[in-house]
């Protein structure tokens, strides 16, 4: 296939998938009790000219359709207009500030899993059988058995609750952030450790290992520039079901520790009811989602030449 | 979600045995699977250990008022905050002198209410679907298609998030939420067994007898599909039971004063310095729970797999 | 034996470790190879052909080991060597040819790469002049625009040119002497015959070849000796025109009976009946006793150990004096 059309294909169905998440989003929203202009919930007296753009936007003299219409208008121009619960601050500056912070914590917790994932899975494979790999797998398999957010638990409970030496909520320093990141990172690094050791435990069978042994190269050697490559590239596949992993974990890990990120807007959003904010966050959710799968199944392309041949030069 | 896509939806049972009737065929095949199943799973003690385990928690969670040496919400002004083995109250009290024993029986209740009765809703409508979309294709095909292209936009949990802002917290509505969140993937699994199944020999055997749509789907798919269905519930489970903790931890489960782990961890967290005896009893029962389903559940997978792989 | 004689292979035992307990694959397998000289080791999937010649290299799989014999390549014994001293004669001293370069080259490296790594490893020569050789050596298998097609991925090559590819990786560095591993069963007719002429042309430089085969047309294509084995076991060696002309022992009748023979249209196909024994099932005597259709029930039973036939050869069959 042509990479033009296979990119072409792939942006369609990302945007209509994308028309689908909002579609559906807004009518579930639209079912709950309370309406996206109801203002009860404001508590604010300075609120007048919120109230009066709110009437505005999502009034019910507003047809639905306007209000779906107008809420994606604002969505594309990025203007979504002020949110109910932090009254004052518009919906895209409250994402604009708080998706930093969920993309560092996500970011670092996969380097983490990462740098787990393939010693260990590596080590693992080549060790078939041994107690070494016997033991990692149970470990695994707890690591993946338990929640981030038992996990977060868990770590708050040794190191905040029982030593005392990190604190246990709030976001001000480097100190904040352990704690997270780990519990962030095991569940991922479970499934990339599982995929690593049999991914790695099929290329140790291929030819072209032994070939490359009889060629006379040296076990360490040969390890790394024919059984890793080989074994590792495929791992780019598991990037999006770690992310939907990475995207929830924050959802909690966010609002037990108290950090300030998009997931904890999320969840408030959720929680009191606001409409905008949590039609502006989800939304968000779906694009940083979607784009990332796209972005990984280009990334595959590129790093396996196969592919890349296929796609790109013919 | 990742539970459920790694079970082999090819998975083949024994030849069937050309003999036998078709009528009694599809049954026979099915009860000799299970024995074989069973067989397999007793010599596994972590999983029997697992088994063994979570049949106490459920007993215990079944006649909780029986067993419970206080009422869930009744506090005892005396002893707030009270240590473990603190007369009276084995495990200590909460902030409001409430029984955490008693607390954390009543939690379980709610955790496999909601654990089971989502599982159980979602199993319903994703064998109803997913039978007449491997069965019949067409509608529900299409409908099954479209919505796994939507679900696969967005984290299951987020949006179960979403139903609950939408459907409200009492017990029925939070295991409709997961419920609706969770049916996709076991659906998707009903119909690859269905697709499969179709093209053994006792079903073609059923179809060329003339026997109507609906009772070879019932009679002769089903049965030989429930290993593999049984699977996917055994990680179902824990999955509803950690998403009902989830929410409940997020403020966003099961109404108070009706206990949860998940609320249970949610106020021991804002006392993890000064008393963290209030969190370690919810984060333990839970993390026991869960590790014994996914023991339970390896188990279950590995008796029913054919092919004796192990992950 | 000459003072040529390269490799020395005495009653070579491989086992494998199995569920149902150890298994010898190869039981006691002999021959030797000259410089200059190719010999072909004939039989069935499963008679241990390739397990024997992979063995020499220690390139089995954990679960195999050698458990008795010698394999004296340039005075050393192969068997029980070091790792470091065994590395230096893998790739260099002695190299090998696989059934398919799609499975024996790597997909994501390219072929400058995989040409002359083991150039550079080996301490034969720097970069630059490996990558000349490589070059050379692409285009001495006969691959066009060897400059440009050495900068691509194996699987950007067609099946011929990747065969012949590899065949140029193993020969790059000048061996003396090639294992080739069924180099002609994954490619079509017209490629075969390509392979057979490179690995003739090897020979003529004075490379010794171990030519592993189940095909007899291929290996009597260039090949001066014939190695039959059945079962793990040597049932027939000899110079490989005598042996054409009247096989001793009835599995090697039976083998070149059914081998397509282009220039003789005549000839009758046949088939041996049955097929292959399971290495782990060995029947007591004679391995092919319950295929062979001379088959003697008092005489069969009982371990046949390879006996002169003529001057240079031997079979095991106590009714090979027979056929001679």
């Amino acid at each position: 296939m042509n990479l033009a059309v296979f990119a072409v294909r792939r942006v369609a169905r990302l945007v209509l998938s994308l028309i689908a998440v909002s579609i559906i989003a807004f009518g579930l929203l639209q079912l709950a009790p309370g309406s996206f202009a109801d203002i009860s919930n404001l508590a604010a007296e300075e609120s007048s000219t919120v109230t009066a753009e709110m009437q505005q936007r999502y009034g019910d003299e507003v047809p639905v359709w306007q209000q779906y219409l107008g809420f994606m208008k604002g969505a594309l121009t990025w203007d979504m207009g002020p949110s109910y619960k932090y009254t004052g601050q518009n919906v895209e500056d409250i994402i604009a500030t708080s998706f930093p912070v969920s993309a560092t914590l996500a970011v670092v917790a996969v380097i983490i899993a990462l740098c787990i994932a393939i010693p260990v899975g590596v080590f693992s494979a080549l060790r078939q059988n041994t107690p070494w790999d016997y033991g990692s797998m149970f470990a695994v398999t707890i690591w993946h058995s338990l929640p981030p957010y038992l996990v977060g638990t868990f770590l708050m409970l040794l190191l905040s609750g029982t030593w005392h030496v990190l604190p246990s909520r709030g976001w001000s320093g480097p100190e904040n952030m352990i704690m997270p990141v780990i519990a962030l990172a095991l569940g991922p690094a479970a499934v990339m450790t599982r995929y690593v050791r049999s991914s790695v435990l099929e290329t140790l069978r291929e030819e072209y290992v032994t070939a490359a042994f009889a060629k006379g190269g040296a076990r360490r050697l040969v390890i790394r520039r024919y059984v890793l490559r080989n074994s590792l590239i495929p791992l780019v596949t598991v990037a999006g079901p770690v992310l939907a992993n990475l995207m929830t974990g924050t959802v909690f890990i966010e609002w037990i520790f108290g950090i300030p990120g998009l997931g904890q807007y999320f969840t408030d959003a959720a929680a009191s009811r606001d409409m905008p904010l949590l039609m502006g966050t989800t939304l968000f959710f779906a694009v940083i989602l979607m784009v990332t799968n796209l972005v990984v199944d280009l990334l595959y392309g590129f790093l396996d030449p196969r592919i890349r041949a296929t796609a790109g030069a013919r | 979600m990742t539970e459920t896509d790694r079970i082999d939806p090819a998975e083949r049972p024994g030849p069937p045995d050309s003999s036998e009737p078709a009528a009694t065929a599809g049954a026979a095949q099915a009860q000799s699977q299970f024995r074989r199943a069973w067989t397999r799973f007793r010599r596994n003690k972590l999983a029997l250990a697992s088994l063994v385990i979570l049949a106490a928690l459920i007993v215990v969670a079944m006649i909780a008022p029986l067993i419970a040496p206080y009422g869930f919400e009744e506090p005892d002004y005396e002893n707030t905050l009270a240590g473990p083995g603190t007369a009276g109250h084995l495990l200590g009290t909460d902030l409001l002198g409430r029984d955490l024993l008693s607390r954390l029986i009543y939690s379980l209740r709610t955790s496999f209410l909601v654990g089971f009765g989502a599982e159980l809703a979602a199993l319903l409508v994703a064998i109803v679907i997913g039978l007449m979309a491997g069965y019949r294709g067409g509608r529900a095909e299409q409908l099954l298609m479209a919505v796994t292209d939507v679900m696969f936009a967005f984290p299951t949990y987020l949006f179960a998030v979403l139903m609950v802002a939408v459907l409200g917290r009492s017990v029925g509505a939070v295991i409709l939420a997961i419920a609706i969140a969770s049916w996709v993937n076991m659906a998707r699994l009903t119909r690859a067994q269905t697709l499969t199944l179709m093209q053994r020999d006792f079903v073609e055997a059923a179809r060329a007898m003339g026997a109507p749509g609906v009772t070879i789907a019932v009679r002769y798919v089903l049965p030989n599909a429930v290993g593999p269905l049984l699977v996917a519930v055994s990680f179902g489970i824990p999955a509803a039971i950690t998403a009902e903790a989830g929410l409940a931890l997020l403020g966003l489960g099961v109404q108070p004063p009706t206990p949860s782990l998940g609320g249970m961890i949610q106020d021991g967290i804002s006392y993890v310095t000064s008393y963290p005896n209030m969190l370690v009893w919810p984060a333990v029962m839970l993390a026991v729970v869960l590790l014994a389903f996914t023991w339970l559940g390896d188990g279950i997978r590995d008796a029913f797999d054919t092919t004796g792989t192990r992950r | 034996m000459t003072a040529d004689v390269l490799l020395d292979v005495q009653e070579l035992q491989v086992q494998f470790r199995t569920e149902r307990g150890m298994v010898r694959a190869v039981d006691g397998l002999s021959y030797s190879v000259a410089r200059g000289e190719a010999v072909a080791v004939v039989g069935e999937s499963g008679s241990g052909k390739s397990v024997g010649a992979r063995s020499l290299l220690g390139l089995l799989p954990k679960t195999a080991s050698i458990t008795g014999g010698q394999a004296i390549f340039d005075g050393n014994d192969l068997v029980g060597m070091p790792e470091r001293a065994m590395r230096a004669i893998r790739g260099r001293r002695i190299g090998m040819v696989f059934q398919n370069a799609m499975e024996a080259m790597s997909p994501t490296i390219t072929l400058e790469r995989q040409l002359t790594e083991h150039l550079i490893w080996h301490g034969v020569c720097s970069k630059a002049e490996a990558r000349e050789r490589a070059i050379r050596a692409l285009g001495e298998v006969g691959i066009p625009e060897p400059e440009r097609r050495i900068r691509m991925y194996p699987f950007q090559l067609s099946g011929g040119m990747r065969q012949r590819a590899m065949i140029a990786m193993a020969t790059a560095i000048e061996p003396d002497l090639l294992i080739a591993d069924e180099p002609t069963t994954a490619v079509d007719v017209t490629v075969q015959r390509q392979i057979l002429e490179l690995l003739k042309a090897q020979k003529e430089r004075g490379t010794g070849i171990i030519m592993i085969t189940h095909d007899l047309g291929v290996a009597r294509f260039f090949c001066d000796t014939a190695v039959v084995m059945y079962a793990g076991q040597v049932v027939e060696r000899g110079p490989m025109a005598e042996f054409i002309e009247c096989p001793a022992h009835p599995y090697a009748r039976g083998l070149l009976g059914s081998t397509i023979d282009v220039g003789d249209r005549h000839r009758k196909l046949s088939v041996i009946p049955g097929s292959p024994v399971d290495v782990a099932n060995r029947p007591s005597g004679c391995p092919f006793r319950t295929r062979c259709a001379l088959a003697d029930a008092d005489r069969c039973t009982h371990a046949q150990s390879l006996e002169s036939v003529s001057p240079g050869r031997v079979a095991a069959c106590w009714r090979s004096h027979d056929h001679v």
